[in-house]
Parts: C-alpha cells; sequence; structure tokens
C-alpha cells in the first residue's frame, strides 16, 4: 500500500490548492475560537481575581447619604453578612491653561473598607491626609507623577492635593459620568483620598452614600432586595442594584458573552464550511479513483487497506489547520486581553495560553475532519472490483429539456453549459451553496458594524441633536439649572432634563433602569422609532423602551410602580402611554415629560441634565464660563461624545472586519475549490471542444455561462441565507439586557452582492486558467 | 487527387524534467487526398504523435509541415484552432461525446463549428441512428456513440479525418461497422481518412499503410487491391 499512498499523495500535490483550503480554513476557525476562548478566560480570571482582592460586594446601593452608625443595623437583615459604606463626591479637577471640564470622583478611603477595597499603584499607601490617587487614564492624560500638587474644587472650593500613585476599585473600571454611557476617563475618572479629608470637603461628617453588601451563602439578590431597599428608603435611595446589573460588571460580562459567542459560532460556520468542502473533495478524488480502488481490491487490497490511504488527509488537514490557528490564537488572545486591561484599568495580567484546550481543540478538529473525510470515502466499501475496472457507465443524468422556447434564444454551447447545471446537480448546488453562504455571512457581518454604528453612534444626529450636554451632579431647581446659561450669547437655545435610575414595578416583575425625563416639545431629544417614525411625547404617562416593557410584562394602558430615593420617598404610579421600539441605545429605559415627573414625584428638585444648542465656534466660551461654576460635573461636545463611543466600539467593529476579511477569504477559497472540482472533471469535455475547433473565448463562454447562473442562484438563495444568519446573530448576542436587531440594509446587500460579485470573478478567472492549461494530447488517452 | 499533407523531417521532443525524449526522429511522408490510409506500429512508436501533430493539437520540435501547401508548422495556437476548425475531424476510441447534448445536438453542435457543414439529419441517417436523435449518449451503446462521434466529425466537412483507434473500445462486429462507416465516408464524400490502430487486419481495407517503429517510418506499403470491410476476415 506504500506506492498507492504515493499515488494518493501526489494527487494531493496536483490539488494541493483545494486542500491547502481546506487547512487554512479550519486553521482560520480554530485561530478564532481559540483567541476569542483564551482571551475571555484570561479576562474572567484577571477580574475574578481583581474581583476576589478586592471584596467586590454582591450588592450595591447608592442613597442620598445614610449615617456609617447605621450600616451594622443593615447586617440584621436575613441574608446579608457584611456592609460596607463610604462618602464620595464630583470635584472639578483644576487643570492649568485648559477649560475642560475635568471632574473627579472622589471616595473615601478608609484601611478599614471591608468591601471594595481600592487598590493602589505600585504598592503606595495613603500616608497623609492630603494624598491623592487618581485612575490610571486620568493620570495619564494629565501626566501625574509621585508628588504632582492635583487642585480640586468642591463647592466652590478649591483644595490642593499631592498626588501618589494611580489607584482602582472594583465598582469604577467603567466609569459613568452621566453625559457618555462609553467611560471617558479623561473627562470622568476615579479620586481616592483620606475619608476624614472627604469629610471635610464635603462638610458631610459620619455620613456614606455608597454602599456594598456581601450575602450569606445560599443567599440571592432577590432574597434581601425587598428588606433592604425598606430599610434604606428613608435615606433617599438612587438604586439598589446586584452583581450581574452593576454597571462594571455588567459591562465586562456582556462583552465576554459577545466574545464567547462570535469565538463559538464563527468557527464552528468555518469548520463546517471545511467540512462541507473537504466532503466534495474526497468524493469526486473516489469517485475519479474507482478504476484504481477495483485494480487494487482486484490485488487483494482491503476496504481498511484503502480507507487507511484516504483517511490520511483528515489528519494531514486536521492537525495542519490545529497547528497553524493555536500559533495565531497566542498573539491575537493577548492582544484583546492587553486591548482590555488597558480599557478597564485592570491590574497587568500575563496571557496564560491553556495548553488543556489546545489538545482538545486539535482533537475534535482532527476528529472532525476524519468523520468528514470517512463520509466522503466510504463509498470504497461499495466498489465492486469488477465493475471499477471497466469504464464507468455514464450517469443516466436528469431529464432535463430545455424549452424550445428558451431553445431559440441560446446558441449550443449556452445549451450545454444549461444542461450542464441540471445533470449534475449536486455540482451546481455545491456552487451555490458556496456562493450563498458567503453571501449570508458577509452582509450579516457588514450589518453588525453598521447596526451596532446606527444603534450607539448615529443616534447623536438623529435621536439626541443638542450640541452640547452638561451633567449637573446633584439634582437641582429646574429654574437654578436654566439660569446658569443666562447671559451666554452663543447659546441659541437650552433644555432641562434628568436622567434618574428608578426602580420599575408591575405586579411581581422589578427592574432597575433608567427614567429620562425631558421636555414635552423638546427640540435636544426626538423619540423615535425603528422605522424613524416620530413618538411625540403624550401629555401624560411614560414611554417605555419596548425590551424593558417586556421584561416588566408591560403594555400600552398599564400603570407601572416607579420609585427613586432621590425624588421622593414614596413610589408612584404611573400609567405607560406608548411603547417604543428604537434603534438608539439611548431608548433603552423610558421616557417622560419633565413637568410630568417633577408633579408626579412632587419633587422641586429634578433636574440634573442640560442640553445645549450653540454656535459650535464657541465651545471654548462655554467652558470658560462654566469652568468656575460649582454642581457641574462633566460637559461634553456631542462631538466628543460621538467620538467616545466610536472609540469604546472600535475593537467590536474592528473585530467585524476581521471576521468579514475572514469570510471574503472563505467564499474565495470554497468557490473557487468547488468550481475548480467541478470543471476538473469536465476538462476532458472542454478538451474535446478544442479538438473538434472550438475556440478558446468559446469555451470560456459555456463556463461563464454556468457561473453566471449559479451566480444569480447562489445570490437569490443568498437572502435566506442572510436571514438564518441574522437571526443566529441576534440570539446569540442579546442579552437580558440589550436585544440586538438586525437590518441589513439595501446598501449593504449592494455592497456583498459586488463583494461576491469579485469572487465569483476571481474564482472564475481561475478556473479558466485551468482549462487554458489543458493538454490536447491528453484528451485523446482519456475515457471521455 | 493531389498532396494533402506534406511531412518534411519531422522530430519531436518531450522534456520530462531534464531528461529529453525523442519520439519522431526525422519522419517525412505525404498524404494523398481522398486516401484510406492506416497507421500501424507498436506502443510507443510515435504514430499517436505523428497524428496530433497532423491534426494541429501538438506542435513539431524540428522539420516542416504543410497542409495543401500551407505551412502549419509557423501557425500560432490561434492558427492552429483554425485549421482543426476547418479541415480537421478527429474520432477518438472513447468517443469523448458531449454528454449533455444528444445525439442530434452533438452533430450539431459540429455543424455549428463549420463555415459549409453536412445537414446532421442526413448524416445521423447514414450511420444508421435514424430516430434516435433524442437519445442522449448515457442512453447508447459504445458502437452507437462511436457512430455520433464519426457523424460530428464528418458534419463540419472536414478534409481530413484522424482516428486515433475507432475501434479499439468496441467488439468485433462493432468494430467492423464502424469501419464500414468510415470506409463509406470515405468513399461517398471523398475525405481523407487516416486510421491509427493496432489491429492489423484493418490494414487491409487501407490504400496505404504506414508501419511506424521507433520514431521512425519504418515502411510505406501501397496496397494495390484494397479490400471493402466486408470482405475481411476479422
Amino acid at each position: 500500500m506504500k506506492n498507492y499512498f504515493r499515488n494518493l499523495r501526489r494527487d494531493m500535490l496536483k490539488n494541493r490548492s483545494a486542500y491547502l483550503g481546506a487547512i487554512l480554513i479550519v486553521a482560520l476557525g480554530i485561530l478564532i475560537y481559540l483567541a476569542m476562548n483564551d482571551f475571555t478566560q484570561n479576562l474572567h480570571s484577571c477580574i475574578s481575581r481583581y474581583y476576589e482582592e478586592t471584596e467586590f460586594a454582591d450588592v450595591f446601593a447608592e442613597v442620598r447619604g445614610i449615617p456609617e452608625s447605621e450600616l451594622s443595623r443593615l447586617e440584621n437583615i436575613e441574608g446579608i453578612e457584611t456592609v460596607s459604606g463610604r462618602a464620595s463626591a464630583d470635584a472639578r479637577l483644576m487643570i492649568e491653561d485648559s477649560d475642560e471640564i475635568i471632574t473627579v470622583h472622589l471616595i473615601g478611603y478608609s484601611p478599614d473598607d471591608r468591601l471594595n477595597r481600592v487598590v493602589f499603584g505600585n504598592g503606595a499607601k495613603m500616608i497623609s491626609p492630603d494624598s491623592i490617587f487618581i485612575g490610571k487614564e486620568m493620570s495619564r492624560a494629565y501626566g501625574f507623577r509621585e508628588g504632582s500638587r492635583v487642585r480640586l474644587a468642591v463647592n466652590g472650593k478649591i483644595s490642593e492635593f499631592s498626588y501618589v500613585s494611580r489607584v482602582s476599585e472594583p465598582e469604577y473600571l467603567v466609569m459613568d459620568s452621566g453625559t457618555s454611557a462609553a467611560s471617558d476617563f479623561e473627562h470622568y475618572d476615579l479620586g481616592v483620598i483620606d475619608e476624614a479629608a472627604l469629610e471635610t470637603l464635603s462638610g458631610k461628617k459620619g455620613i456614606v452614600s455608597e454602599l456594598g453588601f456581601r450575602l450569606k451563602k445560599g443567599y440571592s439578590f432577590q432574597a434581601v432586595q425587598n428588606e433592604l431597599t425598606q430599610a434604606l428608603s428613608p435615606y433617599g435611595v438612587s438604586s439598589i442594584t446586584d452583581r450581574k446589573h452593576q454597571t462594571t460588571d455588567s459591562e465586562i460580562e456582556s462583552e465576554m458573552h459577545n466574545y464567547r459567542m462570535a469565538g463559538t459560532i464563527v468557527p464552528l460556520l468555518f469548520i463546517l464550511c471545511s467540512m462541507f468542502m473537504l466532503y466534495i473533495i474526497l468524493k469526486k478524488l473516489v469517485n475519479k479513483d474507482r478504476p484504481l480502488i477495483g485494480t487494487m481490491k482486484a490485488m487483494g487490497a482491503g476496504n481498511a487497506d484503502l480507507l487507511k490511504v484516504y483517511l490520511f488527509p483528515s489528519v494531514l488537514i486536521g492537525l495542519s489547520g490545529s497547528l497553524i490557528g493555536i500559533a495565531g490564537s497566542v498573539p491575537l488572545g493577548n492582544y484583546l486581553l492587553q486591548d482590555d486591561i488597558r480599557y478597564y484599568g485592570l491590574p497587568d495580567a500575563v496571557f496564560v495560553s491553556d495548553p488543556a484546550s489546545k489538545l482538545l481543540v486539535i482533537f475534535f478538529a482532527v476528529l472532525a475532519c476524519f468523520i468528514t473525510v470517512f463520509l466522503g470515502v466510504s463509498e470504497i466499501v461499495n466498489i465492486n472490483p469488477a465493475d471499477a475496472m471497466r469504464a464507468e457507465a455514464p450517469s443516466a443524468g436528469g431529464k432535463f429539456t430545455v424549452p424550445p422556447a428558451l431553445k431559440k434564444f441560446l446558441n449550443m454551447r449556452q445549451i450545454i453549459g444549461l444542461r450542464s447545471l441540471f445533470r449534475n446537480p449536486t455540482r451546481s448546488i455545491v456552487t451555490i451553496f458556496a456562493v450563498s453562504i458567503s453571501f449570508g455571512m458577509i452582509a450579516n457581518f457588514i450589518s453588525y458594524r453598521v447596526v451596532t454604528k446606527e444603534t450607539n453612534v448615529d443616534t447623536f444626529g438623529t435621536f439626541e441633536t443638542y450640541d452640547v450636554n452638561i451633567s449637573l451632579g446633584d439634582l437641582k431647581k429646574n429654574s437654578d439649572a436654566a439660569s446658569l446659561l443666562d447671559g451666554l450669547p452663543y447659546v441659541q437655545s437650552s433644555e432641562t432634563a434628568a436622567v434618574y435610575t428608578v426602580l420599575l414595578r408591575n405586579r411581581n416583575h422589578s427592574r432597575y433602569d433608567t427614567l429620562t425625563a425631558i421636555n414635552s416639545n423638546s427640540a435636544m431629544i426626538h423619540l423615535s422609532d425603528r422605522d424613524n417614525i416620530p413618538h411625540p411625547l403624550p401629555a401624560s404617562g411614560l414611554v417605555m423602551g419596548k425590551l424593558l416593557a417586556e421584561k416588566l410584562g408591560v403594555s400600552v394602558g398599564d400603570e407601572v410602580e416607579v420609585e427613586n430615593g432621590l425624588l421622593s420617598d414614596r413610589s408612584v404610579k404611573i400609567p405607560v402611554s406608548d411603547i417604543l421600539d428604537s434603534k438608539s441605545s439611548f431608548a433603552g429605559g423610558c421616557f417622560m415629560s419633565l413637568e410630568n415627573t417633577a408633579e408626579a414625584f412632587d419633587a422641586d428638585d429634578a433636574v440634573n441634565l442640560i442640553y445645549v444648542k450653540m454656535d459650535r465656534n464657541y465651545f471654548g466660551d462655554l467652558k470658560r464660563a462654566l469652568k468656575d461654576t460649582p454642581g457641574i460635573t462633566s460637559l461634553m461636545e456631542q462631538d466628543k461624545v460621538r467620538k467616545s463611543y466610536e472609540d469604546s466600539l472600535s475593537l467590536t467593529m474592528n473585530m467585524m472586519y476581521v471576521f468579514c476579511a475572514f469570510s471574503i477569504f472563505l467564499g474565495i477559497i470554497m468557490i473557487t475549490n468547488i468550481t475548480n472540482i467541478s470543471v476538473r472533471e469536465r476538462l476532458n469535455e472542454f478538451g474535446t471542444l478544442m479538438i473538434l475547433g472550438t475556440t478558446q473565448s468559446e469555451v470560456d463562454e459555456i463556463i461563464l455561462f454556468e457561473h453566471e447562473i449559479d451566480f444569480i442562484l447562489g445570490i437569490l438563495s443568498g437572502f435566506p441565507m442572510a436571514f438564518v444568519w441574522k437571526k443566529i446573530i441576534e440570539y446569540s448576542l442579546s442579552s437580558d439586557n440589550f436585544r440586538l436587531v438586525m437590518e441589513i440594509p439595501p446598501g449593504v446587500y449592494l455592497a456583498t452582492f459586488l463583494i461576491c460579485f469579485a469572487i465569483m470573478l476571481f474564482s472564475t478567472v481561475l478556473v479558466l486558467k485551468n482549462v487554458r492549461a489543458i493538454r490536447l494530447t491528453d484528451i485523446l488517452k482519456e475515457r471521455g | 487527387m493531389g498532396v494533402l499533407v506534406e511531412a518534411k523531417n519531422i522530430v519531436k521532443r518531450f522534456q520530462v524534467g531534464e531528461v529529453v525524449n525523442t519520439v519522431l526522429h526525422g519522419i517525412s511522408f505525404t498524404i494523398e487526398e481522398g486516401e484510406l490510409d492506416v497507421i500501424l506500429g507498436p506502443s510507443g512508436s510515435g504514430k499517436s504523435t505523428m497524428v496530433n501533430i497532423i491534426g494541429g493539437i501538438d506542435t513539431l520540435s524540428e522539420g516542416e509541415l504543410y497542409y495543401k501547401g500551407q505551412a502549419l508548422h509557423t501557425l500560432n495556437r490561434n492558427g492552429l484552432t483554425q485549421y482543426r476548425r476547418d479541415h480537421i475531424g478527429f474520432i477518438f476510441q472513447f468517443y469523448n461525446l458531449m454528454p449533455n447534448l444528444t445525439a442530434y445536438e452533438n452533430i450539431e453542435l459540429a455543424a455549428q463549428l463549420s463555415a459549409d457543414p453536412l445537414d446532421p439529419e442526413e448524416l445521423l441517417e447514414k450511420v444508421g441512428l435514424k430516430g434516435k436523435g433524442d437519445n442522449y449518449p448515457s442512453r447508447m451503446s459504445g458502437g452507437q456513440q462511436q457512430r455520433v462521434a464519426i457523424a460530428r466529425a464528418v458534419c463540419k466537412n472536414p478534409d481530413l479525418l484522424l482516428c486515433d483507434e475507432p475501434t479499439g473500445a468496441l467488439d468485433i462486429r462493432t468494430g467492423a461497422e464502424i469501419l464500414k462507416v468510415l470506409s463509406g465516408f470515405n468513399k461517398e464524400y471523398r475525405k481523407t481518412v487516416f486510421i491509427i490502430t493496432h489491429n492489423a487486419d484493418i490494414a487491409q481495407i487501407a490504400d496505404r499503410v504506414f508501419y511506424f517503429r521507433d520514431g521512425l517510418i519504418e515502411k510505406i506499403v501501397k496496397n494495390e487491391r484494397p479490400l471493402s470491410v466486408d470482405e475481411v476476415q476479422w
């Protein structure tokens, strides 16, 4: 069998592009799988280690203020083991020669903090009451070094601190300034000072506002939620949430979920495509080798001997693909990890590549290829030596007859092409499938990018049309907030607004989400649905986001109980007047008019945001004018908010580009190889035509005609394929807090069509090159 | 009757890696119009290579080749395609019919390649396949497929029919019938027929017999009284 194996090896060398293609597809699949898997595992262990070291709490609450002495009383609630609280305040960072409004979210440090402990950089310690530690990104942005003087303004009073080192705290890996959901550490970051120093700055002695709770083993958030809410309600509860919904953890988990899903589905598809292609290659190979197999059997070779030879490619492809994939996965996984560590300000971590997963991947890749190849070559068992050595009876083919009406429009070469498509339907289906799967994948990967951009970035300019968003630290009276901009000539118009975290209840459903209160005829916020149809704020009641309405089991006309301790000590019942299914990520919670909100909660101080429309040339003047105004946490130009979203999404967007590139690559490999296999089968036919005197361009016409039809059918079947992909992506990337609704715009379909056309053209050129290489003298020796 | 093909000192070499293999060692001959010639010779003697060169599907390494006085050895790929299209009909051992065309359409395909084709319907009848024009090759016997191949080759109305082992894949009786068809075309349409074969019996129907050995023409024997196919003892 050694020489028979040599024969197969030489055959593989002749068809090396097909085998290399299969190896590369397997390698790409494994690269994505391992890179994502290793990255999420490393990030998970990095974050878990960090949570453990810092005693990250199980439950979090924010209140207006609770005496520290009252905290121990909360430990009496059944299920709560430990309570920890700290004071916090927003302070303006004064940077010379800068008009930017930069806010440091100060928290008070005590060495006795039991939960959510801070981690100082370089093993530094709190050495004096004027020491300050600032988040890594802000420290870097403003070049703070040990001993740098840091000037902070709190309530109009400026204090000076001495910078010690960078700091992190598990609750603040993601910072929400109120003006941009994406962290913008240059304008809003964490600062840690001594507990007593913060009390002096804020003028609140023994009062804490940020609470963390450790639950006893066996207790869940739901078990303590009600009693805890009641116990805290006298202190003005702003929010109570479990770890799963805490800003940092929910963002990191959501990111890991997305990577895990992408790292499972995309590789699975790549490996399936590779298996599919391998199956076709091996099936055709065995078909071609029938006389040889028959001869070998006649000479006494057994099925097992022959199967062993033909199964060799499976081991080769599985193993080579795995090794290439593994080699590429380590740098990619490490890049993703380091990027996230930098983004979240996590402690440095060394990327660890899990050898067990590599071995498992090699095993499964080889197994998958082995099974595929076995299915492809299992026909060997049924080959009868006597039959195989005779010339194979030509396939009876289908009964396809070109309709006479159509026939008169076609020349003989087109008829040959058309009949060929129908007489070998498997070959045609495989080519059509290659086009359609590429079409479906590419359309969705491009669209995902478009949808993500539409949802998160393009919302500025359609849903939110202000120029500047000013976040006020505490709730203010409407008139006080509006007066902040008095006398500024470049301000064209402004609207006060508010975003609160509220607890919403309907029957046995409850959920924390945002309530955005805006002007009833707002010119800055335009509620509109997925089809861009405006949904103006109703005269009364709430407009609720669709996902939230579904979570709460609410329909239009139902009343929900809404609670926010900062607005009111009591919960209020508000009817749902409209349910909004919008593209914008901003439209996730619920909306109500500012007037109705203030009235419903009977709150005078109900404003914490100002939207401004202004002459954009005067941003600098606005910043200068408000720089020393107390009570402003941040001021963000819309362009910068948009950019911060774009930056935060850049990794995901780039990943989609990579997936797109991989899909195009997959399309080229599949379409080229499958069309080449198809043409290789028919070289004799084309050669005969050329011997008869058919010119090269006339032979090309047959192939082009077939490819045109395969392409058209591939594109047509690509639409349902794109739909299936759309559903898979929607299912995979939606989570408890976010529902992805994929839409493939006509422009993307057009772009995908052009990409697939280019792939098909490229494949056709390669195929025609093969036809041009036909040696006519060989045709005479072959069986027709 | 004039000279159809004239070969002068033809040499053909193949290079495989670094090894140069000379298959034809400088052979010269002529083919007369309207003849039925047979080439005999053992495997590897160069007879197929010679026919491939005459048919314009292979090129010579040295020498000169003329078709009705036109130099073939100077033609490029396109020129050779046009030459095959206008003047040559090929008949293969394994028929090489288009599987996706019916018997009639296979013949018609050749008609579409020619400026002055014969009537496909008439040819179908001549090869004894009247009424079977709608059959696909897959539903025909080997003998029937070869008849279609002959009709296809003749339909272009070529001057020279080159047949490489046309009966090699057929039984004796069917092979004889095929030869009868070829001989008929030679006589009726005055087509020059050039047949490569291993079967020495076929030489009895030829006007001339070319004996090939080791890349050289050993001898050319003129048959003073060619037999008809029916007269040959197969």
